[in-house]
């Protein structure tokens, strides 16, 4: 096995070193326009994943040739060992051309900086991992008999774009796919190159690696049966918007839209619209962020965070976190020296355990450090750090702060107020920050929402909305005062009474798959990202009551599925639990399940094999 | 009791809407050379690539060494040598680390048989295989599988593209091994010459059927040529009984026939032909004619199905 090892290894080495040198020259001239730490490692991405699947093609392209496979099968060795010998060598070459060169710049960088975390070897590991995966997707594309290998690629991108909250979370998930698709590219190296994965459990570790993208590609054929014809027709909601829909908002004046919500208020009727229209400055408001914060943890992937240090201008000093010492270290920019360090309790000579952090915090304009549930200002000047507000008990920051210099407010959410500043005396250390206004969250609100502002005469009008303002698709608006005398007045809240698109089409990717998308991908995907609300999180999973004729079209189409599988199955030469196994899938995966069925099984063959015999 | 190293039954193979194989029934015995020739699209790599499990027969089963072709143990396909008509091999290397690696693979390797033939060929240790010849690329490639010490050597047109030094040296080596050991070969070619010269059995694969299996002799016998003149044109091939090729040359009818050893003469007398005289057929002709009729009848048949 290690002969072939070497031989395979020898075949490329040359090409792989050539790659590195390339990579490394590229690295350095990065390194000098800009610390290479901070570049956007998107480049990086897209360099190891496209290397790592395209050699994963062209390896295994270029042995799969006819001869060529005869003669590397042919051979007294299992077919286990000569795919170990080949990827091992893959790997290897792999992790020359693509990963080294940053690994060697990295530990060139960190010998002479200040703040060397180990989380940059983890990230080095995962752009590896990214390598393998990509590689192995690549390798499994050539060797599988089916085109559908392609759909595991945008595993690749879900491993990149997710954000898990632990780092251990991240190299779990990262490896499981590893393994995963190292198992599909193992199983499917065999002699006869052109049979399909036969085990149970090599099919159903195919099926749900191509999951995600068959899901996504039997979502969108919506845009075939329904958005592409209605826009010919020039009937599609998009162009003619529903009366009552969340949308109708965006064909309103500010007044307009004010009265709207009014009229439709389940609060008690608002008595002095006209006075409040009356006090509007029309066109004087702005947007606040709403979109949730995704803060860092400790010991994440380095290029999560990429600007985590702040700049004292003046003596020339970067102040870089540390996520192995929980603060920020100091180090003059030219001549390299240590300046200190700066810790929650101002700036140290030496660190103490109390001078560390206990969450990692952002930074904000080169002054503001916040944590979960404090803001601190910082001043070079008189070297000196201030606590300038602090949250409540029980809660957290959920959103960035941000500074409306031309309305002179600062805002900031946690999980259950916005807090609004007057931003002259935000910064004012010497005491603590006091918020102008804390306007309390609508009690249903989603994590996705949109909050606007319009200025009037004597204080401000926000505005929540959200497509899911009283759970999921129930889209909802409401309407708050904040007064220049500091009161806040609830004015109205409304629920649109009707949704945009058709039920079928807007829990499309629930009833394609009901039980998979519908349950266990959402609460899946809520444990791993619970930041990001796109479509169901775990704490309100249970909360979703999904129309009635969704329900139905979820059923239909999983006995469609399962139906259409089993018959599809005896049609074929499949074992009888080969043919339970599947209907069962179909079942469990519903449409997607459907497609993998064809995706993995010789059907076509059969059906033009019984055309010729019955001819 | 006989013993067979390939044995086929109803093995079918069905591409599409093509049959590459058609309910072959083939025994190949223990020892000897087999030569095993088809026109193109006969079957025969297709045979191969189901003996050696790197496809799957849509019905019907397959053994080698009595081993079902499908599930080759890496000890089975250590006895089993297989040399392709590209001569498939690792281009990046040199000889030498070609012969170190094979060495380790194969336990029965066997220095004195992959010296004895590479000696035939002008073949350097150190010599990368990319830069050989043709020729020299068959040499080592023979030299590597026949080292195997190999139960059974199948050969696919290993002689394709060679020049005649080459080929006189490949067949000297494989003549060699042939009274060396007790392997067995299947030679597949289409060179005749050769055939004539190595083979003990000629086996004719015709549409994925098996259409003769016996000695090169023998199948000889089973052909006659025949020269007569007729009087105003020479009736169709289809009008004469057993054709398998009709030709006229410098005026004279040429027919060749199959399994007409008896009254072909009186019959060719009764369709109006005389001073009919049979004289010898050679292997090359014999084969092109039975070939080129099968030949000529399938492309009919697909005319008439058209």
């Amino acid at each position: 096995m290690f002969e072939l090892f070497k031989a395979e290894f020898n075949r490329y080495k040359k090409y792989a070193m050539g790659i590195f040198v390339i990579l490394m020259g590229f690295l350095i001239f990065l390194n000098r326009i800009m610390p290479l730490l901070e570049f956007d490692t998107e480049y990086q991405f897209i360099q190891v994943c496209l290397f790592g699947a395209l050699f994963g093609i062209v390896q295994f392209a270029l042995l799969k040739r006819k001869n060529s496979w005869t003669y590397l099968i042919h051979r007294p060795m299992s077919e286990f060992k000569i795919h170990t010998a080949l990827v091992a060598a893959g790997v290897l070459i792999v992790f020359i051309a693509a990963v080294l060169p940053f690994l060697i710049m990295v530990i060139s960088i960190d010998i002479v900086s200040s703040v060397g975390d180990y989380r940059h070897y983890v990230y080095c590991l995962n752009i590896l991992m990214l390598a393998m995966v990509s590689y192995f997707i690549g390798s499994y594309v050539v060797l599988s008999p089916n085109w559908g290998a392609l759909l595991m690629f945008p595993m690749v991108l879900y491993m990149h774009v997710s954000v898990p909250n632990s780092i251990g979370l991240s190299l779990t998930t990262d490896m499981v796919i590893l393994v995963a698709v190292y198992y599909l590219s193992a199983r499917s190296f065999k002699a006869n190159a052109n049979k399909h994965l036969t085990k149970k459990s090599e099919m159903i570790v195919a099926v749900l690696m191509m999951n995600l993208s068959l899901s996504v590609l039997v979502f969108l054929s919506q845009v075939l049966i329904y958005h592409m014809p209605l826009y010919i027709m020039g009937t599609h909601p998009d162009i003619n918007v529903v009366k009552d829909s969340y949308q109708s908002l965006w064909d309103m004046s500010e007044k307009e839209q004010i009265r709207y919500i009014i009229d439709q208020s389940n609060l008690e009727k608002y008595s002095e619209t006209e006075q409040l229209l009356a006090r509007v400055k029309e066109k004087s408001g702005d947007s606040i962020s709403a979109s949730v914060e995704i803060t860092p943890f400790r010991g994440q992937l380095y290029n999560k965070d990429l600007q985590n240090y702040l700049i004292d201008a003046h003596l020339g000093i970067k102040w870089t976190f540390s996520h192995d010492e929980m603060l920020l270290i100091g180090q003059h920019m030219k001549n390299g020296r240590m300046m200190g360090y700066l810790g929650k309790t101002g700036f140290v000579d030496r660190i103490s355990e109390q001078d560390r952090f206990d969450v990692v915090p952002t930074f904000k304009s080169n002054r503001f450090i916040k944590t979960d549930d404090e803001i601190y200002f910082v001043k070079f000047d008189e070297v000196k750090l201030g606590l300038i507000f602090q949250l409540p008990e029980g809660e957290k920051f959920m959103t960035k702060l941000e500074y409306k210099l031309k309305d002179l407010f600062v805002a900031v959410s946690s999980n259950k107020s916005l807090y609004l500043f007057d931003s002259v005396n935000f910064t004012n250390e010497q005491i603590l920050a006091v918020p102008s206004h804390i306007i309390n969250h609508p009690n249903s609100l989603g994590r996705k929402y949109f909050l606007n502002y319009i200025n009037l005469t004597d204080g401000r009008l926000f505005n929540y909305r959200s497509e899911s303002y009283f759970g999921i698709n129930k889209a909802g608006a409401n309407l708050i005062v904040a007064n220049n005398d500091g009161s806040v007045d609830y004015i109205a809240e409304m629920q649109f009474a009707k949704n945009r698109y058709p039920d079928w089409v807007e829990y499309m990717f629930y009833w394609i798959s009901p039980i998979v998308n519908g349950s266990l991908f959402s609460i899946i995907d809520g444990l791993y990202e619970p930041h990001d609300i796109r479509y169901v999180q775990i704490d309100n999973f249970w909360e979703i009551k999904l129309p009635r004729n969704v329900v139905s079209l979820g059923i239909i189409f999983l006995i469609f599925s399962s139906v259409i599988t089993y018959w599809m199955a005896g049609k074929i030469e499949i074992s009888k639990s080969g043919r339970y196994f599947w209907t069962i899938m179909a079942l469990i995966f519903g449409l997607p399940g459907l497609v993998s069925f064809f995706l993995l099984n010789h059907w076509l063959e059969y059906i033009r094999r019984g055309r010729v015999l019955n001819h | 009791m006989t013993e067979y190293t390939v044995k086929t039954h109803g093995l079918t193979k069905q591409f599409g809407t093509k049959i590459a194989l058609n309910a072959l029934d083939l025994q190949i015995e223990k020892g000897g050379i087999h030569a095993l020739i088809g026109s193109n699209g006969a079957g025969k790599s297709t045979l191969f690539r189901i003996l050696l499990g790197f496809e799957t027969p849509t019905s019907g089963s397959s053994t080698l060494l009595d081993i079902d072709s499908q599930a080759l143990t890496p000890e089975m396909r250590g006895k089993i040598g297989y040399v392709n008509e590209e001569h498939t091999l690792p281009n990046w290397m040199n000889a030498a680390s070609l012969t170190k690696m094979q060495k380790k693979l194969y336990p029965l390797w066997n220095q004195n048989v992959y010296d004895n033939v590479i000696e035939n060929f002008d073949v350097a240790p150190d010599q990368k295989i990319a830069g050989l010849s043709r020729g020299e690329r068959a040499g080592l490639n023979l030299a590597t599988a026949l080292a195997q010490s190999p139960e059974l050597l199948i050969l696919d047109e290993p002689t394709l593209g060679l020049d005649v030094v080459a080929k006189q040296a490949f067949l000297e080596a494989l003549l060699f091994i042939g009274t060396e050991n007790e392997s067995t070969i299947i030679y597949c070619s289409h060179q005749m010459e050769e055939i004539e010269r190595v083979a003990d059995s000629l086996i004719i694969l015709e549409r994925g059927e098996v259409k003769n299996q016996s000695t090169p002799d023998d199948f000889c016998e089973r052909i006659q040529y025949w020269i007569a003149n007729f009087y105003g044109k020479a009736p169709d091939i289809n009008d004469i009984k057993a054709a398998l090729s009709v030709k006229n040359i410098e005026g004279q009818t040429h027919i060749i026939c199959l399994d007409q050893q008896i009254g072909y003469r009186e019959y060719l007398a009764s369709i109006g032909a005389s001073d009919a005289v049979e004289v010898p057929i050679n292997l090359d002709n014999a084969v092109n004619a039975f070939l080129a009729k099968n030949h000529k009848r399938s492309q009919s048949k697909l005319i008439v199905g058209a």
